[in-house]
């Protein structure tokens, strides 16, 4: 059987590629193609990689593209034919766990190999063998043409499948990609009690369709980049046409497309690359796990930057309120919303300075403490050896040091940590003197404080901050703190994001942008786009107020 | 060169912030007693009218600074010298104030810390933002005004709640007659601070273009106010201490600001007076620097200005310690020499002399001016 079957399979190929060269002398159709053939593998010459076009025989093609790939353990290549007037022999490559099995088989092998001529009235000839099967057999969305060995091994590396058939210099890449992907979860670093609880995965096709399924608009564009001469990350940019500002977009762009490393892994890389200014504890960039941030941005103006294998979507420009804001504020009541806004922004401000106020108050400012208060103070301190500063920074740096480590450990010795950290370092360091207990608290309360912070990057900016505060309010005492913090916000007023202020609205000030900024007004006065980000189409909410009727009237 | 562009509401409160910026501090006009904040709306008044003085010259010359129209004035030496006269006076403004916050912060704080180690870091902190560009400064100022303002109504509320105000010591109003307060009003009080206005010759032509209609009307505003508020703040000191401590201490206000005590909690704020002033002569200091650095650029044609910034920021510091040998010394010629010596030919006669020849030469300035004018641009 087996036999009898091979021999003609030969003959057939000899016979194929025969027609094949007697054919290419008279059809003008597959002359162009090859001129064109000519023309690709010329330009891809000059860049210097090596090319060839397909070759129609089946056995070299395979052979070439596992030499290619060098002979990888995952490629499979799955040899069969099919008949179609006379046996078409055919080979589908694909690596195996990229892609879906189950489409593979129902979608393209079942019905490829139980095709047969009678359904056909005349005869196809050999090199409309591809576009035939394309047209008749493939029951598959996504099916392209592959003209070179370099798209067909770039396809095989990003998932796709590839068909090639005896006697034709092309072959036929087929949307079969599958594999094992994470599924949707909820948000692990952005967690909200009321609002949409999906997040985006590391794939850029669940992501770019969480983003779709929302925003129904023909406005919406999805632009791709490929980052990393190694990787070939997907790169992908997010933004309502009708909204954002078309010189925001080409700047975004030329930046993206600027950027040539080996490789993209997470959002962070990219951040960096493309940020305006490298000399800063601020981020520039709001990173958000959460589909309905992006669209909330996405209608503000802004710009989302979707990267493959990261959940992390980039959303530019950023201004430093955003930080303080988290999608929830615009689905609980306005109220709230305003109080939790203020108070994430004290919080912030707390734990930046709160061991520099203390330090500051004990070393020079002791008048300022209530009396009794700080007797108190002086008799906790009486004992202990250093100066606040010393006793501040070895408290901090520990703290420092415990939240690292509860991070990095195993989960199984986390509460070895957690007992280390409290009893040992805590209470133990107070009762043998080496700290003040008040020293603990304020340490404490900076630690608790610098969780409350929605965004785990502007956390990073206090945290860092803090030491050269405390340094320089050991110091000067108030002095020196308000000119650091003057120094931090002229720093900041100095930003830009994208070119737009980093500070904006309060510096410089938009009064209709302050409505919603540290306050969330009611959602029925939010009537405009903030005003840099969307120039053109300013308007988001039309006036609404409900007609309040008696009671006599909805209860008759 | 980027030019910088300042909005009409930045202008607003640049010109507040620099109004109180270090007059908020001292008593102002103490020489009327209890009267005192009578004698400051009267400077205020005469305090406008140099506005509009200035005002006017910005007007003939909408493109250019002071140093550069003082040189189609009177011709490019001339003009230079003149220019330079007024380099010497926002340098020699800025280190005195300085030198007032430095001696502040070492009776109010640092007891043993040497003036110049005070002084250089605030000088520090400035050169950092100017470096930053004037836009940043004035950006910060948006910010730091807001926080003023809290401040302000915050201790405002202080005083109010700890009831420490007792009306009786501001009667009787005018109680010598009008004359004492006319003496103490004349010629001092409208020089300091609201005749510094004069370095906003400087700063004019940065206005954004398309609010220059409204600079006149802007600009008088922010000195109403920021005279209202100075006249509220003495008056308010005046109420709380007295109108003989409040003649006598230095710092009227820090003075009024210690006696709250509410509930044996909430006391010695001088500590968050003290903080808004910092706030406030960094401002100010910043603008005076500024203006310096825009004048040196003008006269000696450099082209950087950033390159000015240090070396001047260092003459700065050196000066505001070699003005006076103590604080006394530094509080008598700020009193009796420098009002009546300095401030007045630089913010009366001198602008009253540039009017004058400007009149008399404006046919002629016509034709030549709109040359030179528009090949500096």
């Amino acid at each position: 059987m087996r036999n009898r079957r091979k021999r003609p399979i030969i003959r057939t190929h000899k016979k194929l590629t025969d027609m094949l060269a007697d054919k290419k002398h008279d059809d003008p159709s597959s002359l162009r193609s090859k001129t064109i053939s000519m023309e690709t593998s010329k330009r891809k010459e000059t860049a210097e990689t090596v090319v060839g076009e397909l070759s129609p025989i089946l056995h070299v093609m395979v052979d070439r593209v596992k030499t290619l790939l060098g002979d990888p353990m995952d490629l499979i290549v799955r040899e069969f034919e099919f008949e179609l007037e006379q046996k078409v022999t055919a080979t589908l490559l694909f690596l195996e766990e990229m892609n879906d099995p189950q489409i593979l088989n129902e979608f393209i092998l079942s019905p490829l190999m139980s095709l047969s001529s009678h359904k056909q009235s005349s005869p196809v000839p050999v090199d409309h063998v591809l576009h035939y099967i394309k047209q008749n057999a493939l029951a598959l969305g996504r099916v392209l043409d592959v003209e070179t060995e370099d798209e067909l091994v770039e396809a095989l590396l990003a998932g796709f499948s590839v068909l090639l058939v005896e006697g034709n210099t092309k072959g036929l890449k087929l949307g079969t990609t599958g594999g094992k992907v994470r599924g949707i979860e909820e948000p692990s670093s952005e967690v909200v009690i009321r609002g949409p609880k999906d997040s985006f995965t590391e794939s850029i096709k669940t992501n770019i369709s969480l983003i779709r399924r929302r925003v129904r608009s023909k406005d919406i564009r999805i632009e791709k980049f490929k980052i990393g001469e190694v990787t070939h990350t997907d790169v992908a940019i997010v933004y309502l046409e009708n909204i954002a500002n078309p010189l925001l977009i080409k700047e975004i762009k030329e930046r993206i497309e600027e950027v040539k490393t080996d490789g993209l892994l997470e959002s962070g890389q990219l951040e960096e690359f493309i940020q305006d200014e490298t000399v800063t504890v601020f981020p520039q960039f709001l990173n958000t796990e959460r589909p309905d941030v992006v669209i909330g941005n996405l209608l503000e103006g802004r710009v989302g930057i979707i990267i493959n294998g990261t959940p992390f979507v980039l959303i530019a420009p950023a201004q430093f309120i955003q930080f303080f804001q988290s999608s929830e504020d615009y689905y609980m009541r306005y109220d709230i919303s305003t109080f939790l806004r203020l108070l994430r922004f004290s919080v912030f401000i707390i734990s930046l300075i709160a061991p520099s106020i203390y330090i500051a108050l004990t070393t020079f400012h002791q008048a300022m403490i209530p009396t009794t208060l700080l007797f108190g103070i002086a008799a906790q301190r009486e004992g202990v050896p250093f100066p606040a500063i010393a006793e501040a920074l070895v408290m901090e740096i520990t703290f420092e040091i415990l939240r690292e480590a509860g991070i990095r450990m195993p989960r199984a010795v986390g509460v070895a940590v957690s007992i280390v950290g409290a009893l040992v370092l805590g209470q133990a360091a107070v009762q043998a003197g080496l700290v003040s207990p008040a020293m603990v608290i304020v340490v404490g309360i900076t630690a608790v404080a610098s969780f409350a912070i929605p965004s785990f990057a502007v956390a990073t900016s206090a945290r860092l901050l803090r030491f050269p505060l405390m340094l320089v309010s050991s110091v000067f005492g108030f002095y020196g703190l308000t000119l650091a913090l003057i120094v931090i916000i002229a720093h900041l007023t100095s930003l830009r994001s994208f070119g737009y202020p980093y500070l904006s609205p309060f510096a410089p000030i938009q009064t209709q942008d302050l409505k919603d900024s540290l306050f969330r007004f009611p959602i029925t006065k939010l009537f405009k786009r903030p005003k840099k980000l969307s120039k053109k189409n300013q308007t988001r909410t039309q006036p609404y107020s409900v007609k309040k009727k008696r009671e006599e009237e909805t209860t008759r | 060169m980027k030019t910088i562009k300042i909005d009409i509401q930045q202008y607003f409160i640049i010109i507040v912030l620099f109004e109180l910026g270090s007059a908020i501090l001292v008593g102002l006009g103490m020489d009327a007693g209890r009267d005192a904040w009578i004698a400051i709306l009267l400077g205020m008044v005469s305090g406008m009218v140099l506005f509009l003085g200035y005002f006017y010259l910005y007007k003939q010359f909408p493109e250019q600074s002071l140093t550069q129209y003082l040189q189609i004035l009177f011709g490019k030496s001339i003009g230079k010298l003149f220019g330079f006269l007024y380099l010497m006076y926002f340098m020699y403004l800025a280190a005195r104030v300085l030198r007032d916050f430095g001696s502040l912060l070492l009776s109010a704080v640092f007891v043993q810390t040497p003036i110049i180690v005070v002084n250089a870091l605030m000088i520090a902190t400035i050169v950092y933002v100017l470096k930053l560009g004037f836009e940043v400064l004035v950006r910060t100022g948006e910010i730091i005004f807001s926080l003023v303002v809290l401040l302000g109504i915050t201790l405002a509320v202080l005083v109010l709640s700890a009831d420490l105000l007792k009306y009786n010591y501001l009667l009787p109003v005018l109680g010598q007659g009008f004359l004492p307060v006319l003496k103490a009003a004349f010629p001092v009080t409208p020089t300091f601070p609201f005749g510094e206005m004069v370095v906003f010759t400087m700063l004019f032509p940065y206005l954004k273009t398309s609010k220059k209609s409204k600079a006149l009307t802007v600009g008088l505003f922010a000195i109403m106010l920021s005279g209202l508020i100075l006249s509220v703040t003495v008056a308010m000191d005046i109420a709380i201490l007295g109108g003989h401590v409040a003649t006598h201490v230095y710092f009227p206000l820090l003075a009024a600001v210690a006696k709250i005590n509410l509930g044996e909690f909430i006391q010695r704020l001088d500590a968050l007076v003290v903080f808004t002033l910092i706030i406030g002569g960094f401002f100010k200091i910043s603008v005076l620097f500024y203006v310096a650095v825009k004048a040196t650029q003008d006269i000696f044609g450099v082209k950087e200005e950033k390159k000015l910034i240090g070396p001047i920021g260092i003459v700065l510091i050196l000066s505001s310690i070699v003005i006076a040998a103590n604080y006394v010394e530094h509080i008598k010629e700020g009193l009796s020499i420098v009002p009546h010596f300095i401030h007045i030919p630089f913010q009366v006669v001198l602008p009253s002399l540039f009017i004058i020849v400007f009149l008399l030469r404006r046919k002629k300035l016509k034709s030549f001016a709109s040359s030179p004018s528009t090949s500096t641009e």
